[in-house]
């Protein structure tokens, strides 16, 4: 419980400062690609014996980046390429589950999240992506900024948005596939969008918005390990439920003040 | 005099189709070239291929004496100002939050009062208007100090107050030195500020300094038609 709670913590901060850019850059949908492509990641993980989150850390991080540069460098929206890994890498995994009989347990883990499989080195390799974010942040904020917003300016004034737009492709991808355990494929991309999505119908300002988001991240996560963990139900759901209501308390505080 | 930027025999465009065909010209420290010319003539596009958002299928061009300018450089040198921006309204970020102009030191304060932007900074930008966001993205080039300051259509989207307030402020950078490059269908631009004048046309182009005695000439040339007081009526 104790463990779970410290990783709730750490994922309740990385991934609404991370929504708030994926929001912004329009990468929600890479995000929902990267956690059920995971379903492909983790059966290739489970045929190998390699443990599942040092498997999945590479291959997420591969194929997010792969698929940028398909839709970088051919004819085709982000949306549809996104759209057409996506197909493929969920049909792979599950034809993989069912031809080499991987099991209901380990599937509805992998779908669902279970607080149980958090490993000590879960931990650290979390707390390691949000002291990553949180420098990339404090180095480069006002930059990212310009890349979120005023892209054209920011690339004429000779800042690299492609680099800037791998990088938060690099460490989405890294906190959706460490964020599987707890919180499942189905709704890791959940996490990412619905805490910034509530924090940001109540600030009024992006100051308000940073800390704001990270902190009904946080109380999503550990309010949903708690209850899952005293309810026996399965994490992950748990967790978006959580956030699903502080989402319903935001538009309800919203329609009361203005 | 140290130039900026140099132009040589450029060719680019879009999905096969050339629209700048052979176009050389310079602009050196001080200069203000207005860049004119109809639709589809190339204007947007020439600013794109001149900082390296759009490939050249042939030729060079020189900024601050490099082929590729890159960086930080870049971006300590160079402020550009796009004709549209597609920002996310919807965004809890205010004007002053986005471009750092909360930050601002005191020598700002008088361009923030030129532009009338006071009361804006506190604003969020979805609640701004076109012109509004396109008086405070000057705002904040002044505050960068670039050395070359480019804009596409900088009054489209203002009245002719700000319009006014607009060329102030070009007229100050005029005399700081700063280099400037503005597209512009806007005749008093021309007439007020524009050192030189780069006319884009379907079959060609000219580049000539504002007050040359061919420049009716070259201007009916181009657009074939009348003026009207300070806007052009253009053909198409």
């Amino acid at each position: 419980m104790k463990t779970a709670l410290l990783m709730g913590l750490i994922l309740g901060t990385l991934f609404p400062l991370m929504g708030i850019f994926v929001v912004t850059r329009g990468m929600a949908f890479f995000s929902e690609f990267i956690a059920h492509s995971a379903i492909l990641g983790g059966a290739l993980a489970l045929l190998s014996g390699v443990e599942p989150t040092l498997f999945l850390l590479p291959y997420s991080v591969f194929l997010g980046l792969l698929a940028s540069s398909v839709w970088g460098f051919m004819p085709l929206s982000r949306d549809t390429v996104l759209g057409v890994f996506y197909g493929g890498t969920v049909a792979g995994g599950l034809i993989l589950i069912a031809w080499k009989g991987l099991g209901q347990t380990s599937l509805m883990q992998f779908l669902l999240g279970d607080i149980l499989l958090i490993r000590p080195a879960d931990i650290w390799l979390s707390a390691g992506l949000l002291t990553a974010f949180i420098v990339l942040l404090r180095a480069g904020l006002r930059r990212l900024i310009k890349v979120s917003f005023l892209p054209e300016m920011a690339w004429a004034e000779g800042i690299n948005v492609r680099l800037y737009d791998y990088a938060l492709i690099g460490i989405t991808a890294l906190g959706v596939a460490l964020s599987i355990k707890m919180v499942g494929v189905l709704l890791a991309n959940a996490m990412v969008v619905i805490p910034a999505a509530s924090a940001k119908i109540l600030s009024r300002n992006f100051r308000q918005f940073m800390l704001m988001a990270p902190l009904i991240g946080v109380l999503s996560f550990t309010g949903g390990i708690a209850l899952s963990f005293y309810l026996n139900i399965p994490s992950g759901p748990t967790v978006a439920m959580v956030a699903f209501a502080f989402f319903l308390l935001s538009l309800m505080l919203k329609a009361i003040h203005g | 005099m140290t130039e900026i930027l140099r132009v040589e025999d450029i060719h680019a465009g879009y999905n096969g189709k050339q629209v700048l065909k052979g176009l050389s010209f310079a602009v050196r420290d001080g200069d203000v070239l207005a860049v004119i010319g109809p639709n589809g003539s190339g204007k947007t596009t020439l600013l794109r291929a001149m900082l390296g958002m759009l490939p050249l299928g042939a030729g060079k061009v020189t900024l601050f004496g490099k082929e590729r300018l890159r960086g930080k450089d870049k971006e300590a040198l160079i402020s550009y100002i796009p004709q549209r921006m597609e920002l996310d309204r919807t965004f809890p970020i205010s004007l002053g939050e986005m471009l750092g102009l909360n930050k601002r030191g005191a020598e700002m304060d008088k361009y923030i009062d030129m532009l009338e932007l006071g009361g804006l900074l506190s604003k969020k930008v979805g609640d701004l208007s076109g012109g509004q966001m396109q008086r405070a993205l000057l705002a904040y080039a002044v505050m960068k100090g670039p050395k070359l300051l480019i804009m596409d259509e900088p009054t489209s989207w203002i009245d002719q107050k700000g319009a006014d307030c607009i060329l102030c402020i070009i007229e100050e950078f005029k005399k700081k030195g700063i280099a400037m490059i503005i597209v512009s269908h806007d005749l008093s631009v021309l007439r007020s500020v524009a050192t030189h004048v780069l006319g884009l046309g379907h079959e060609g182009y000219f580049f000539e300094p504002a007050d040359s005695p061919l420049m009716s000439e070259k201007l009916a040339s181009l657009f074939g038609t009348l003026h009207h007081g300070e806007r052009l009526v253009c053909p198409i």
